[in-house]
């Protein structure tokens, strides 16, 4: 079976134009020209690029990947190996299906952190994601979500870091511990916030010698670290 | 002073690091915690009223909101005068509160009529009565415990009413003491 895949000689996406990041000075006028901002005033509106996942490119690579094993597109692969190669290159495939589960993951918490904030007093449909996510493969679980924890990047930190919080704490285990230390050192307010929470949630010996050796910077958080260690005492 | 003539209060829930954090210059409040912290529904906010300084001021309301939620974590309340909202406009229509505790029922008062200018308006008055008037309290997740079972041992809400692991935690510490 012959099958080719004509490149696209002039895709769409090749002809947008890239808008300046945050830390550029450059500006884009309406007839698309550059402009230096010394010229003309700043946007007041910034806009910058951002990575973006989405489900259905992960179920075309899921099809694409069946398509290639079950009907021996291989043979043809050759002369597009270049371009198809990612689907692949150097996994197994219990390291491509990780991949993908790991993908899924993110995209699946993307989706229910943007859906609905993690609020106090209420659940949060993504506690019983990760339950579920970390009861079918604790190891390569525990990976992601301690990548994702913390990454000083990650746009939906916070909400993860309360709903890790808010996992038993049997399950949490040391590796809970370990990430809401290292939370505690960042200098984002919201992130060290969320790990005072989750320790006071634990309320374990171990979760108040963490707290006993913080020292927030922030008043609020000083004095809420007091009442959580008076409570857990 | 007598009752009529007390300032009252509107108390409400919030995530106060939200309302602390500034990334960009003072006095900004980001987009982030207009859109997470100020939710509408049916172009209303929702706020509890409260008379009063001292600590009942936000008391009676935590006790309000904790017992009308699925699971019992540390609260965060807010408040500012019911004027300083009257006087911007924003109009305020009382309606009945969703919490199990019978006699808080008619505390509940909305910011009705909503629109996008007006919603920023409520924004600045609260981040103005969280950052600078310091209207604000945490309560550890032990002290909102303790408020749920001194109301349960008091009556004021029935058991029943209360969501499964509030219910739950809250029996069980009746039972301890």
């Amino acid at each position: 079976m012959a099958t080719s895949i004509q490149p696209r000689q002039s895709s769409p996406i090749s002809r947008i134009r890239l808008l300046p990041s945050l830390s550029s000075n450059a500006s884009i006028n309406e007839t698309g020209q550059g402009q230096d901002a010394g010229a003309q005033e700043q946007p007041s509106i910034q806009l910058r690029q951002s990575q973006g996942i989405s489900i259905p490119s992960l179920e075309l690579k899921r099809t694409l990947q069946n398509a290639i094993a079950h009907l021996y597109l291989i043979e043809t692969w050759g002369a597009h190996h270049e371009r198809l190669g990612w689907l692949f290159a150097g996994q197994t495939e219990r390291h491509q299906d990780l991949a993908i589960e790991r993908q899924e993951l993110v995209y699946r918490l993307q989706q229910l952190f943007e859906a609905e904030p993690v609020e106090d007093g209420m659940t949060h449909p993504a506690e019983g994601l990760i339950e579920r996510v970390l009861g079918q493969q604790r190891t390569a679980a525990l990976a992601w979500l301690d990548e994702l924890a913390t990454r000083p990047d990650y746009e939906h930190r916070v909400a993860l870091l309360r709903c890790l919080g808010r996992m038993p704490v049997m399950l949490a285990g040391d590796w809970g511990l370990s990430v809401m230390s290292r939370a505690l050192r960042s200098e984002d307010m919201e992130v060290r916030d969320a790990a005072i929470c989750a320790l006071e949630l634990w309320g374990t010996r171990e979760a108040a010698d963490i707290l006993r050796a913080h020292h927030d910077p922030e008043p609020w958080l000083a004095e809420y670290v007091a009442a959580v260690l008076q409570s857990i005492a | 002073m007598g009752a009529e003539n007390r300032v009252k209060f509107l108390v409400r829930k919030v995530a106060r690091g939200k309302w602390e954090t500034t990334p960009f210059a003072d006095g900004e409040i980001p987009a982030d915690t207009l859109t997470s912290e100020l939710k509408t529904q049916g172009n209303t906010l929702s706020f509890w009223e409260s008379e009063g300084e001292d600590d009942s001021l936000w008391k009676e309301v935590a006790l309000a909101l904790a017992a009308s939620g699925e699971r019992i974590d540390r609260l965060d309340v807010a408040w500012l005068e019911r004027t300083t909202l009257s006087d911007n406009g924003i109009a305020l229509e009382k309606t009945p509160g969703k919490t199990p505790v019978l006699d808080l029922r008619d505390r509940h008062v909305d910011a009705a009529k909503l629109d996008v200018m007006r919603l920023v308006r409520v924004s600045h008055l609260l981040a103005q009565a969280i950052r600078v008037h310091k209207k604000v309290r945490r309560l550890a997740r032990s002290e909102v415990i303790n408020l749920l079972v001194e109301g349960a041992r008091a009556g004021r809400m029935k058991l029943e009413d209360l969501k499964p692991l509030v219910r739950e935690e809250v029996e069980t510490k009746l039972h301890e003491k």
